[in-house]
Protein backbone atom coordinates (compact mmCIF):
# COMPACT_ATOMS: atom_id res chain seq x y z
CA UNK A 1 0.00 0.00 0.00
CA UNK A 2 2.72 2.69 1.04
CA UNK A 3 4.71 1.59 -2.22
CA UNK A 4 1.75 2.04 -4.35
CA UNK A 5 0.89 5.19 -3.12
CA UNK A 6 4.13 6.56 -3.41
CA UNK A 7 4.23 5.58 -7.18
CA UNK A 8 0.83 7.17 -7.61
CA UNK A 9 2.12 10.00 -5.38
CA UNK A 10 5.18 10.43 -8.05
CA UNK A 11 3.15 10.15 -10.91
CA UNK A 12 0.39 13.11 -10.23
CA UNK A 13 2.69 15.16 -8.72
CA UNK A 14 5.13 14.92 -11.90
CA UNK A 15 1.89 16.52 -13.64
CA UNK A 16 1.98 18.60 -10.85
CA UNK A 17 4.95 19.93 -11.39
CA UNK A 18 4.72 20.27 -15.01
CA UNK A 19 2.16 22.65 -14.67
CA UNK A 20 4.03 24.16 -11.49
CA UNK A 21 6.77 25.74 -13.55
CA UNK A 22 4.85 27.33 -15.86
CA UNK A 23 3.50 29.92 -13.12
CA UNK A 24 6.56 30.18 -11.23
CA UNK A 25 8.63 30.72 -14.34
CA UNK A 26 6.41 33.92 -15.60
CA UNK A 27 6.32 34.86 -11.80
CA UNK A 28 10.06 35.01 -11.84
CA UNK A 29 10.16 37.04 -15.13
CA UNK A 30 7.21 39.50 -14.61
CA UNK A 31 6.02 38.98 -11.27
CA UNK A 32 2.64 37.73 -12.43
CA UNK A 33 0.68 34.88 -10.94
CA UNK A 34 -0.80 33.81 -14.27
CA UNK A 35 -3.67 32.53 -13.09
CA UNK A 36 -4.86 31.82 -16.90
CA UNK A 37 -2.29 28.69 -17.03
CA UNK A 38 -4.59 26.28 -15.68
CA UNK A 39 -6.97 27.16 -18.59
CA UNK A 40 -3.30 26.75 -20.71
CA UNK A 41 -3.28 22.94 -19.10
CA UNK A 42 -7.12 22.74 -20.03
CA UNK A 43 -7.09 23.49 -23.94
CA UNK A 44 -4.08 21.30 -23.68
CA UNK A 45 -6.26 18.57 -22.37
CA UNK A 46 -8.98 19.28 -24.91
CA UNK A 47 -6.86 19.65 -28.01
CA UNK A 48 -5.36 16.94 -27.48
CA UNK A 49 -8.85 15.47 -27.73
CA UNK A 50 -9.53 16.44 -30.64
CA UNK A 51 -6.68 15.48 -32.64
CA UNK A 52 -6.50 12.90 -31.20
CA UNK A 53 -10.31 11.69 -30.76
CA UNK A 54 -11.66 13.52 -33.55
CA UNK A 55 -9.17 14.09 -36.18
CA UNK A 56 -7.57 10.48 -35.77
CA UNK A 57 -4.19 11.84 -35.65
CA UNK A 58 -2.17 9.51 -33.68
CA UNK A 59 -1.62 10.14 -29.85
CA UNK A 60 1.99 10.91 -29.69
CA UNK A 61 1.31 13.64 -32.55
CA UNK A 62 -1.39 14.96 -30.72
CA UNK A 63 0.59 15.83 -27.62
CA UNK A 64 2.97 17.51 -29.51
CA UNK A 65 0.75 19.49 -31.70
CA UNK A 66 -1.47 20.50 -28.58
CA UNK A 67 1.87 21.22 -26.64
CA UNK A 68 2.61 23.36 -30.32
CA UNK A 69 -0.67 25.29 -29.92
CA UNK A 70 -0.46 25.68 -26.38
CA UNK A 71 2.68 27.64 -26.87
CA UNK A 72 1.08 29.45 -29.10
CA UNK A 73 -2.05 30.28 -27.39
CA UNK A 74 0.08 31.57 -24.20
CA UNK A 75 1.89 33.55 -26.40
CA UNK A 76 -1.08 35.00 -27.46
CA UNK A 77 -2.45 35.78 -23.92
CA UNK A 78 0.57 37.55 -23.02
CA UNK A 79 1.00 39.92 -25.98
CA UNK A 80 -3.59 40.54 -25.63
CA UNK A 81 -4.10 40.57 -22.29
CA UNK A 82 -0.89 41.43 -20.40
CA UNK A 83 1.73 43.10 -22.35
CA UNK A 84 -0.59 46.55 -22.55
CA UNK A 85 -0.15 46.30 -19.13
CA UNK A 86 3.44 45.52 -18.25
CA UNK A 87 3.84 49.00 -16.31
CA UNK A 88 0.89 49.18 -14.51
CA UNK A 89 -0.24 48.14 -11.02
CA UNK A 90 0.53 44.51 -10.50
CA UNK A 91 -2.75 44.45 -9.33
CA UNK A 92 -4.17 45.18 -12.93
CA UNK A 93 -2.54 42.38 -14.45
CA UNK A 94 -3.17 39.70 -11.79
CA UNK A 95 -7.20 40.33 -12.40
CA UNK A 96 -7.01 40.64 -15.78
CA UNK A 97 -5.60 36.79 -15.57
CA UNK A 98 -8.62 35.83 -13.31
CA UNK A 99 -10.53 37.61 -16.47
CA UNK A 100 -8.36 35.32 -18.95
CA UNK A 101 -8.95 32.63 -16.97
CA UNK A 102 -12.70 32.66 -16.84
CA UNK A 103 -12.71 33.74 -20.72
CA UNK A 104 -10.91 30.66 -21.81
CA UNK A 105 -13.36 28.70 -19.33
CA UNK A 106 -15.94 29.92 -21.10
CA UNK A 107 -14.40 29.32 -24.66
CA UNK A 108 -13.50 25.68 -23.68
CA UNK A 109 -17.73 25.60 -23.06
CA UNK A 110 -18.72 26.80 -26.45
CA UNK A 111 -16.49 24.71 -28.17
CA UNK A 112 -16.45 21.23 -26.35
CA UNK A 113 -19.67 21.38 -24.55
CA UNK A 114 -20.18 21.93 -20.46
CA UNK A 115 -20.22 18.26 -20.01
CA UNK A 116 -17.02 15.73 -19.01
CA UNK A 117 -15.91 13.89 -21.66
CA UNK A 118 -13.94 11.21 -21.61
CA UNK A 119 -10.33 10.69 -23.28
CA UNK A 120 -11.50 8.47 -26.17
CA UNK A 121 -9.96 4.86 -25.59
CA UNK A 122 -9.52 4.23 -29.45
CA UNK A 123 -7.19 7.56 -29.52
CA UNK A 124 -4.51 6.37 -26.77
CA UNK A 125 -2.30 3.38 -27.51
CA UNK A 126 -4.52 0.53 -25.88
CA UNK A 127 -1.41 -0.68 -24.15
CA UNK A 128 -0.73 2.53 -21.95
CA UNK A 129 -3.62 1.11 -20.20
CA UNK A 130 -2.09 -2.48 -19.64
CA UNK A 131 0.19 -2.96 -16.25
CA UNK A 132 3.29 -3.18 -17.41
CA UNK A 133 5.02 -4.06 -13.86
CA UNK A 134 3.46 -6.41 -11.00
CA UNK A 135 5.46 -6.40 -8.17
CA UNK A 136 5.13 -7.03 -3.81
CA UNK A 137 1.17 -6.20 -4.05
CA UNK A 138 2.20 -3.07 -6.49
CA UNK A 139 0.71 -2.10 -10.20
CA UNK A 140 2.68 0.48 -12.47
CA UNK A 141 0.87 0.49 -15.59
CA UNK A 142 2.55 1.77 -18.88
CA UNK A 143 0.84 4.70 -18.64
CA UNK A 144 2.11 5.82 -15.15
CA UNK A 145 5.72 4.74 -16.66
CA UNK A 146 4.74 6.70 -19.99
CA UNK A 147 3.64 9.96 -17.47
CA UNK A 148 7.14 9.65 -15.77
CA UNK A 149 9.06 9.28 -18.55
CA UNK A 150 7.38 12.54 -19.73
CA UNK A 151 7.93 14.41 -17.12
CA UNK A 152 11.33 13.62 -16.76
CA UNK A 153 11.97 14.68 -20.27
CA UNK A 154 10.26 17.40 -20.26
CA UNK A 155 12.04 18.52 -16.51
CA UNK A 156 15.60 17.67 -18.01
CA UNK A 157 14.95 19.71 -21.37
CA UNK A 158 13.79 22.71 -19.52
CA UNK A 159 16.76 22.85 -17.17
CA UNK A 160 18.78 22.09 -20.06
CA UNK A 161 16.93 25.53 -21.48
CA UNK A 162 17.77 27.54 -18.56
CA UNK A 163 20.85 27.09 -17.84
CA UNK A 164 22.24 26.26 -21.44
CA UNK A 165 20.69 28.25 -23.74
CA UNK A 166 21.13 32.09 -24.54
CA UNK A 167 17.72 32.27 -24.28
CA UNK A 168 17.38 30.52 -20.97
CA UNK A 169 20.05 32.24 -19.01
CA UNK A 170 18.58 35.58 -20.10
CA UNK A 171 15.38 34.76 -18.42
CA UNK A 172 17.22 34.15 -15.51
CA UNK A 173 18.99 37.15 -15.51
CA UNK A 174 15.25 38.85 -16.37
CA UNK A 175 14.32 37.12 -13.11
CA UNK A 176 17.17 37.95 -11.16
CA UNK A 177 17.90 41.39 -11.96
CA UNK A 178 15.58 43.43 -14.39
CA UNK A 179 17.43 46.66 -14.43
CA UNK A 180 20.63 44.78 -15.05
CA UNK A 181 18.58 42.81 -18.32
CA UNK A 182 17.59 45.78 -19.91
CA UNK A 183 20.96 47.47 -19.87
CA UNK A 184 22.80 44.39 -21.08
CA UNK A 185 20.30 45.23 -23.86
CA UNK A 186 18.26 42.12 -23.09
CA UNK A 187 14.77 42.33 -25.15
CA UNK A 188 12.39 42.19 -22.25
CA UNK A 189 9.55 41.71 -24.76
CA UNK A 190 11.03 38.64 -26.18
CA UNK A 191 12.07 36.84 -23.08
CA UNK A 192 8.34 37.38 -21.75
CA UNK A 193 7.25 35.65 -24.65
CA UNK A 194 9.12 32.77 -24.69
CA UNK A 195 8.79 32.54 -20.83
CA UNK A 196 5.19 32.28 -21.93
CA UNK A 197 5.57 29.43 -24.90
CA UNK A 198 7.94 27.62 -22.66
CA UNK A 199 5.14 27.50 -19.54
CA UNK A 200 2.48 26.58 -21.85
CA UNK A 201 3.65 23.64 -23.60
CA UNK A 202 4.86 22.35 -20.60
CA UNK A 203 0.89 22.69 -18.98
CA UNK A 204 -0.17 21.48 -22.16
CA UNK A 205 1.82 18.36 -21.70
CA UNK A 206 -0.10 18.19 -18.26
CA UNK A 207 -3.20 18.34 -19.16
CA UNK A 208 -2.98 15.57 -22.04
CA UNK A 209 -1.39 13.70 -19.39
CA UNK A 210 -4.09 13.97 -16.86
CA UNK A 211 -6.88 13.45 -19.43
CA UNK A 212 -5.65 10.36 -19.81
CA UNK A 213 -4.94 8.98 -16.64
CA UNK A 214 -8.61 9.97 -15.29
CA UNK A 215 -10.04 9.23 -18.82
CA UNK A 216 -11.99 12.22 -18.18
CA UNK A 217 -11.73 15.96 -19.14
CA UNK A 218 -13.80 19.46 -18.73
CA UNK A 219 -13.61 22.91 -19.53
CA UNK A 220 -12.88 23.32 -15.49
CA UNK A 221 -10.96 21.04 -15.06
CA UNK A 222 -8.08 23.84 -15.16
CA UNK A 223 -9.38 25.32 -12.10
CA UNK A 224 -8.18 22.68 -9.39
CA UNK A 225 -4.81 21.81 -11.36
CA UNK A 226 -4.20 25.35 -11.46
CA UNK A 227 -4.95 25.94 -7.91
CA UNK A 228 -3.11 22.94 -6.70
CA UNK A 229 0.28 23.48 -9.12
CA UNK A 230 0.02 26.81 -7.58
CA UNK A 231 0.47 25.67 -4.40
CA UNK A 232 3.07 23.13 -5.71
CA UNK A 233 5.14 26.38 -6.95
CA UNK A 234 4.51 28.64 -3.31
CA UNK A 235 5.49 25.02 -1.94
CA UNK A 236 9.10 24.85 -3.67
CA UNK A 237 9.31 29.07 -3.11
CA UNK A 238 7.57 31.03 -6.29
CA UNK A 239 9.93 31.97 -8.98
CA UNK A 240 12.17 29.02 -8.23
CA UNK A 241 12.35 26.59 -10.65
CA UNK A 242 13.50 23.55 -9.17
CA UNK A 243 11.64 24.51 -6.25
CA UNK A 244 8.64 24.29 -8.29
CA UNK A 245 9.71 20.98 -9.35
CA UNK A 246 9.85 19.86 -6.06
CA UNK A 247 6.72 21.11 -4.42
CA UNK A 248 4.51 19.46 -7.43
CA UNK A 249 6.39 15.71 -6.07
CA UNK A 250 5.88 16.90 -2.90
CA UNK A 251 1.94 17.76 -3.04
CA UNK A 252 1.25 14.78 -5.53
CA UNK A 253 2.72 12.17 -2.79
CA UNK A 254 0.79 14.13 -0.04
CA UNK A 255 -2.32 13.71 -1.48
CA UNK A 256 -1.71 10.25 -2.08
CA UNK A 257 -0.90 9.50 0.86
CA UNK A 258 -3.57 11.81 2.58
CA UNK A 259 -6.71 10.24 0.33
CA UNK A 260 -4.90 6.87 1.08
CA UNK A 261 -4.24 7.06 5.14
CA UNK A 262 -7.14 9.70 5.42
CA UNK A 263 -9.93 9.78 3.45
CA UNK A 264 -10.29 10.69 -0.09
CA UNK A 265 -12.47 13.54 0.66
CA UNK A 266 -9.33 14.97 2.05
CA UNK A 267 -7.16 14.84 -1.01
CA UNK A 268 -7.91 18.29 -2.49
CA UNK A 269 -7.70 20.05 0.74
CA UNK A 270 -4.29 18.68 0.82
CA UNK A 271 -3.23 21.20 -1.56
CA UNK A 272 -5.04 24.02 0.10
CA UNK A 273 -3.52 22.62 3.79
CA UNK A 274 0.09 22.82 2.71
CA UNK A 275 -0.25 26.18 1.20
CA UNK A 276 -1.61 27.70 4.09
CA UNK A 277 1.53 25.59 6.41
CA UNK A 278 4.07 27.25 4.41
CA UNK A 279 2.38 31.10 4.26
CA UNK A 280 2.54 30.66 8.08
CA UNK A 281 5.69 28.70 8.54
CA UNK A 282 8.15 29.44 5.74
CA UNK A 283 6.74 31.72 3.48
CA UNK A 284 9.85 31.76 0.51
CA UNK A 285 9.34 28.23 0.05
CA UNK A 286 11.30 25.20 0.45
CA UNK A 287 14.37 26.29 -2.33
CA UNK A 288 13.37 30.10 -2.46
CA UNK A 289 15.20 32.87 -0.58
CA UNK A 290 14.23 34.51 2.21
CA UNK A 291 13.93 38.69 1.27
CA UNK A 292 11.81 41.71 1.92
CA UNK A 293 8.86 43.03 0.51
CA UNK A 294 9.35 44.20 -3.34
CA UNK A 295 7.66 47.12 -4.72
CA UNK B 1 30.46 61.10 -30.13
CA UNK B 2 27.71 61.15 -27.22
CA UNK B 3 25.74 64.98 -27.54
CA UNK B 4 22.72 65.40 -24.54
CA UNK B 5 20.83 68.45 -25.75
CA UNK B 6 19.12 70.39 -23.11
CA UNK B 7 17.56 66.85 -21.34
CA UNK B 8 14.86 67.18 -18.86
CA UNK B 9 13.59 64.36 -16.58
CA UNK B 10 11.02 63.90 -14.20
CA UNK B 11 10.04 61.57 -11.56
CA UNK B 12 5.62 61.91 -12.17
CA UNK B 13 5.62 65.48 -11.87
CA UNK B 14 9.07 66.22 -9.53
CA UNK B 15 11.44 67.20 -11.96
CA UNK B 16 14.90 65.92 -12.03
CA UNK B 17 17.05 67.23 -14.00
CA UNK B 18 16.35 70.44 -16.24
CA UNK B 19 18.17 71.28 -19.47
CA UNK B 20 21.49 69.17 -19.04
CA UNK B 21 23.64 69.61 -22.65
CA UNK B 22 26.47 67.55 -22.42
CA UNK B 23 29.47 66.37 -24.74
CA UNK B 24 31.82 63.76 -24.77
CA UNK B 25 34.21 63.08 -27.53
CA UNK B 26 36.22 59.91 -28.80
CA UNK B 27 38.77 58.67 -26.86
CA UNK B 28 38.23 61.00 -23.25
CA UNK B 29 37.02 60.71 -20.01
CA UNK B 30 34.31 63.34 -18.55
CA UNK B 31 33.68 62.97 -15.09
CA UNK B 32 30.17 64.34 -13.97
CA UNK B 33 30.67 65.48 -10.05
CA UNK B 34 28.04 67.03 -7.72
CA UNK B 35 26.50 66.16 -4.29
CA UNK B 36 24.33 63.34 -3.62
CA UNK B 37 21.11 64.09 -5.17
CA UNK B 38 22.05 66.50 -7.96
CA UNK B 39 20.60 64.47 -10.94
CA UNK B 40 23.89 62.92 -11.81
CA UNK B 41 22.42 58.99 -12.18
CA UNK B 42 19.25 60.43 -13.63
CA UNK B 43 21.24 61.77 -16.15
CA UNK B 44 23.06 58.65 -17.06
CA UNK B 45 19.60 56.45 -16.63
CA UNK B 46 17.58 58.70 -19.09
CA UNK B 47 20.43 58.51 -21.66
CA UNK B 48 20.84 54.77 -21.27
CA UNK B 49 16.90 54.75 -21.81
CA UNK B 50 15.72 53.49 -17.95
CA UNK B 51 14.27 56.26 -17.56
CA UNK B 52 11.43 58.41 -20.16
CA UNK B 53 13.22 61.39 -21.46
CA UNK B 54 10.79 64.27 -20.89
CA UNK B 55 12.66 66.90 -22.99
CA UNK B 56 15.60 67.43 -24.70
CA UNK B 57 17.46 65.23 -26.95
CA UNK B 58 20.55 62.73 -26.84
CA UNK B 59 22.65 61.78 -30.08
CA UNK B 60 25.61 58.99 -29.84
CA UNK B 61 27.82 58.28 -32.82
CA UNK B 62 26.04 60.16 -35.34
CA UNK B 63 22.57 58.97 -34.81
CA UNK B 64 19.85 60.56 -32.39
CA UNK B 65 18.79 57.59 -29.58
CA UNK B 66 16.02 59.92 -27.76
CA UNK B 67 13.81 57.18 -26.64
CA UNK B 68 15.14 54.47 -28.35
CA UNK B 69 14.46 50.97 -26.69
CA UNK B 70 17.75 50.11 -24.58
CA UNK B 71 18.43 47.21 -26.79
CA UNK B 72 19.38 49.55 -29.81
CA UNK B 73 21.16 51.82 -27.54
CA UNK B 74 23.32 49.04 -26.56
CA UNK B 75 23.92 47.82 -30.18
CA UNK B 76 25.37 51.29 -30.52
CA UNK B 77 27.75 50.73 -28.34
CA UNK B 78 26.77 53.05 -25.17
CA UNK B 79 26.52 51.00 -22.31
CA UNK B 80 26.11 51.51 -18.98
CA UNK B 81 27.30 50.21 -15.70
CA UNK B 82 25.05 51.20 -13.05
CA UNK B 83 25.64 52.60 -9.22
CA UNK B 84 25.56 49.46 -7.05
CA UNK B 85 26.50 46.85 -9.59
CA UNK B 86 23.00 44.93 -10.42
CA UNK B 87 24.91 41.76 -11.35
CA UNK B 88 22.75 38.17 -11.59
CA UNK B 89 23.67 37.05 -7.97
CA UNK B 90 22.88 33.42 -9.08
CA UNK B 91 24.63 32.91 -12.20
CA UNK B 92 27.97 31.80 -12.49
CA UNK B 93 30.69 35.43 -13.30
CA UNK B 94 31.25 33.40 -16.81
CA UNK B 95 27.40 33.61 -16.93
CA UNK B 96 27.33 36.97 -16.08
CA UNK B 97 29.80 37.83 -18.82
CA UNK B 98 27.95 35.80 -21.33
CA UNK B 99 24.89 38.21 -20.61
CA UNK B 100 27.36 41.42 -21.48
CA UNK B 101 27.56 39.87 -25.00
CA UNK B 102 23.96 39.42 -25.70
CA UNK B 103 23.21 41.47 -28.63
CA UNK B 104 24.48 40.22 -31.90
CA UNK B 105 27.74 41.68 -32.94
CA UNK B 106 28.74 41.78 -29.11
CA UNK B 107 28.00 38.02 -29.67
CA UNK B 108 29.97 37.25 -32.62
CA UNK B 109 33.47 38.92 -30.53
CA UNK B 110 32.25 37.37 -27.25
CA UNK B 111 34.80 34.89 -27.12
CA UNK B 112 38.25 37.92 -28.04
CA UNK B 113 36.29 40.15 -26.11
CA UNK B 114 36.26 37.42 -22.83
CA UNK B 115 39.83 36.92 -23.36
CA UNK B 116 40.75 41.02 -23.04
CA UNK B 117 38.10 40.97 -19.97
CA UNK B 118 40.23 38.71 -18.28
CA UNK B 119 43.34 40.26 -18.92
CA UNK B 120 41.96 43.62 -17.23
CA UNK B 121 40.29 41.47 -14.53
CA UNK B 122 42.75 38.28 -13.90
CA UNK B 123 40.55 37.43 -11.21
CA UNK B 124 37.69 37.69 -13.32
CA UNK B 125 39.17 34.23 -14.95
CA UNK B 126 39.80 32.46 -11.18
CA UNK B 127 36.22 32.89 -10.30
CA UNK B 128 34.64 31.44 -13.52
CA UNK B 129 32.36 29.18 -12.00
CA UNK B 130 32.19 31.51 -8.68
CA UNK B 131 28.30 32.69 -8.13
CA UNK B 132 28.50 36.32 -8.88
CA UNK B 133 26.57 36.97 -5.40
CA UNK B 134 29.33 35.70 -3.45
CA UNK B 135 31.75 37.45 -4.81
CA UNK B 136 33.52 40.53 -2.45
CA UNK B 137 32.70 43.84 -3.45
CA UNK B 138 35.89 44.87 -5.47
CA UNK B 139 35.27 41.62 -7.38
CA UNK B 140 31.55 42.43 -7.96
CA UNK B 141 32.41 45.67 -9.32
CA UNK B 142 35.37 44.23 -12.03
CA UNK B 143 32.28 41.73 -12.85
CA UNK B 144 29.89 44.83 -13.55
CA UNK B 145 32.72 46.52 -15.31
CA UNK B 146 33.40 43.48 -17.11
CA UNK B 147 30.17 42.57 -18.15
CA UNK B 148 29.95 46.16 -19.79
CA UNK B 149 32.70 45.57 -21.80
CA UNK B 150 31.47 42.35 -22.90
CA UNK B 151 29.08 44.43 -24.56
CA UNK B 152 31.66 46.17 -26.65
CA UNK B 153 31.05 49.48 -25.78
CA UNK B 154 32.23 52.74 -27.95
CA UNK B 155 31.18 54.72 -24.50
CA UNK B 156 31.24 53.18 -21.28
CA UNK B 157 29.01 55.08 -18.33
CA UNK B 158 29.70 54.41 -15.03
CA UNK B 159 27.94 55.03 -12.39
CA UNK B 160 29.63 55.85 -8.87
CA UNK B 161 32.20 52.51 -9.67
CA UNK B 162 34.19 53.13 -6.26
CA UNK B 163 31.26 53.07 -3.86
CA UNK B 164 31.48 51.09 -1.06
CA UNK B 165 35.18 49.78 -2.22
CA UNK B 166 38.56 49.91 -0.36
CA UNK B 167 40.93 52.38 -1.46
CA UNK B 168 43.35 50.38 -2.79
CA UNK B 169 41.16 48.52 -4.71
CA UNK B 170 39.45 52.21 -5.74
CA UNK B 171 43.10 52.85 -7.06
CA UNK B 172 43.18 49.71 -9.13
CA UNK B 173 39.97 50.41 -10.80
CA UNK B 174 40.57 54.10 -11.32
CA UNK B 175 43.64 52.28 -13.24
CA UNK B 176 41.77 49.91 -15.01
CA UNK B 177 39.59 52.54 -15.93
CA UNK B 178 42.47 54.45 -17.89
CA UNK B 179 43.40 51.20 -19.17
CA UNK B 180 40.10 50.51 -21.13
CA UNK B 181 40.25 53.90 -22.02
CA UNK B 182 43.39 53.63 -23.69
CA UNK B 183 41.71 50.96 -26.02
CA UNK B 184 39.37 53.66 -27.59
CA UNK B 185 36.82 53.34 -24.95
CA UNK B 186 35.20 56.95 -24.14
CA UNK B 187 34.15 56.90 -20.43
CA UNK B 188 31.38 59.00 -18.91
CA UNK B 189 32.00 58.56 -15.67
CA UNK B 190 30.20 59.84 -12.37
CA UNK B 191 31.69 59.98 -8.96
CA UNK B 192 31.16 61.05 -5.18
CA UNK B 193 34.84 60.58 -5.13
CA UNK B 194 35.68 63.96 -6.82
CA UNK B 195 39.47 64.79 -6.88
CA UNK B 196 40.11 60.83 -8.12
CA UNK B 197 37.53 60.88 -10.80
CA UNK B 198 39.24 64.96 -12.10
CA UNK B 199 42.69 63.60 -11.88
CA UNK B 200 41.78 60.93 -14.09
CA UNK B 201 39.47 62.75 -16.47
CA UNK B 202 40.24 65.13 -19.25
CA UNK B 203 37.02 67.35 -19.02
CA UNK B 204 34.41 67.32 -16.42
CA UNK B 205 31.23 68.46 -15.26
CA UNK B 206 29.51 69.97 -12.08
CA UNK B 207 25.78 69.11 -11.53
CA UNK B 208 24.06 71.23 -8.53
CA UNK B 209 20.12 70.41 -8.21
CA UNK B 210 19.47 69.17 -11.28
CA UNK B 211 21.59 71.41 -13.52
CA UNK B 212 25.07 72.01 -14.85
CA UNK B 213 26.27 74.71 -12.97
CA UNK B 214 29.80 74.47 -13.64
CA UNK B 215 32.04 72.91 -17.05
CA UNK B 216 35.55 72.37 -18.23
CA UNK B 217 39.11 71.00 -18.25
CA UNK B 218 39.37 68.28 -15.47
CA UNK B 219 42.99 69.97 -14.40
CA UNK B 220 41.46 73.77 -13.86
CA UNK B 221 38.45 72.68 -12.10
CA UNK B 222 40.64 70.82 -9.97
CA UNK B 223 42.01 74.26 -9.23
CA UNK B 224 39.00 76.00 -9.48
CA UNK B 225 38.58 77.36 -5.29
CA UNK B 226 34.45 76.94 -5.48
CA UNK B 227 34.95 73.07 -6.57
CA UNK B 228 37.69 72.86 -3.98
CA UNK B 229 35.81 74.10 -1.39
CA UNK B 230 32.25 72.18 -2.41
CA UNK B 231 33.87 68.82 -3.80
CA UNK B 232 37.32 68.46 -2.63
CA UNK B 233 36.87 69.50 1.03
CA UNK B 234 40.16 71.47 0.68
Amino acid sequence: MFLQQLINGLTLGGVYALIAVGYTMVYGVIQLINFAHGEIYMFGAFLAYTFAGTLGVPFYLAMVLSMLCCAGLGMLIDLVAYRPLRLAPRLAALITAIGVSLFLQNLARILWGAQNKPFPHAAVPAYLHETALRFAGVTVSYLQLFMFAVTLAMMASLHFIITRTRYGKAMRACAQDRVAAYLMGIDMDRIVTATFALGSAMGAVAGVLVGVYFNVIFPTMGYTAGVKAFAAAVLGGIGNVPGAMLGGLVLGIGEAFGAAYLSSLYSHGIAYAIMILVIVLRPYGLLGKREGVKS
Amino acid sequence: MLRVEQLAVSYGIIPAVHDVSLTVNEKEIVSLIGANGAGKTTTLNAISGVLPIRSGRVFFDGQELTGAGSHRIVERGLIQIPEERHLFPDMSVAENLEMGAFSAEARHLARRTLAWVHELFPRLHERRSQLAGTLSGGEQQMLAIGRGLMARPKLLMLDEPSLGLAPLIVDDLFRIMVEINRSDVAILLVEQNAAQALETSHRAYVMENGRITLAGEAQALLEDEQVRAAYLGI
